[in-house]
């Protein structure tokens, strides 16, 4: 049995792109890596693939994966490299999310769960820095309630 | 049966006991965070917010908000994308390890409660800082949050 070989072309629009890694972890072979420096999250992509999988753009929450069919085989092309700047806790300095996601929270906190910036200091910080915050405040309410 | 899971936290000597039974029933790590200061603790879970961030953020509507038995996860929508991670306030959500994990959270033990059992952290704790309460019981104690969100 011969199996058609089909290609397609990935295009990412990176203005988009969240940074989240739902594409990476969608994509039935792999080929789509990231990895965390000091300051940036650095995607990299082949810039074709075969098959005709379309799992890394369904999976992609803001579409930012466009999958263009290739009816020839294509010339080798340069592989995708994208990066998105990392936010940093704002307790410990680390970085926890990148700032595309960190953007889209705030605005979600605003429209939909009805929350100021005012309201939500907590979303500057880390998971781990949230849990302290919210530890320490149940404590000191502790206090106050004795 | 009375499903929200109540924190006397000025009961809890942090043995971490709860934090193990949670490990050993679901696989993997904890998902209680047990937090630890000088003359106190405090065990933190998922506190199943009535305007959940994470179920807002979620961007395949697989987080899901249920009156009854608060927040619950699809499995089969989850795509692993980590939103709802950077959206919980109380940082008690975590991806599972490896790759492909999903999305970890406690979720008081769904298939215990279905059983009618008690969750593993309630049983295993010696001092019985934790426990489960009807939903109007942990609403009395319920509180416009430091987050701003009304939560459990």
């Amino acid at each position: 049995m011969t199996v058609p070989e089909f290609h397609q072309r990935i295009h990412v629009d990176t203005d988009r792109c969240l940074g989240c890694f739902a594409c990476a972890l969608a994509c039935p072979e792999g080929l789509i890596g990231w990895e965390d420096g000091e300051r940036t999250r650095r995607f990299h992509a082949p810039a074709l693939c075969s098959g005709d999988c379309t799992r890394c753009r369904d999976a992609c929450p803001v579409d930012a994966i466009h999958l263009e069919p290739m009816k020839e085989p294509a010339p080798a092309a340069e592989p995708l490299c994208w990066s998105l700047s990392l936010a940093l806790c704002r307790m410990c300095r680390k970085p926890f999310t990148t700032q595309p996601i960190l953007a889209l929270l705030t605005r979600t906190l605003h429209h939909t769960v009805g929350l100021s910036q005012g309201e939500c200091h907590w979303a500057l910080c880390c998971p781990a820095c949230r849990r302290d915050l919210e530890s320490r405040r149940l404590l000191d309410a502790a206090r106050w309630n004795r | 049966m009375d499903s929200f899971l109540f924190v006397d936290f000025t009961r809890c000597i942090a043995c971490h006991a709860c934090e193990t039974a949670c490990g050993r029933e679901h696989g993997g790590a904890g998902r209680l965070y047990v937090m630890r200061f000088e003359n106190a603790a405090v065990p933190l879970a998922c506190r199943q917010c009535e305007a959940a961030p994470c179920v807002a953020m979620c961007p395949e509507d697989a987080l899901v908000y249920d009156e009854g038995s608060g927040v619950g996860l699809v499995v089969e929508r989850c795509t692993r994308c980590g939103l709802c991670v950077a959206a919980c306030p109380f940082g008690v959500m975590r991806l599972g390890a490896g790759p492909g994990g999903d999305p970890v959270r406690c979720d008081r033990c769904r298939r215990r409660r279905e059983e009618g059992r008690l969750p593993v952290c309630v049983l295993t704790c010696p001092t019985q800082a934790l426990s489960v309460q009807g939903r109007a019981v942990v609403q009395d104690r319920r509180r416009i949050h430091f987050t701003g969100l009304r939560v459990s």
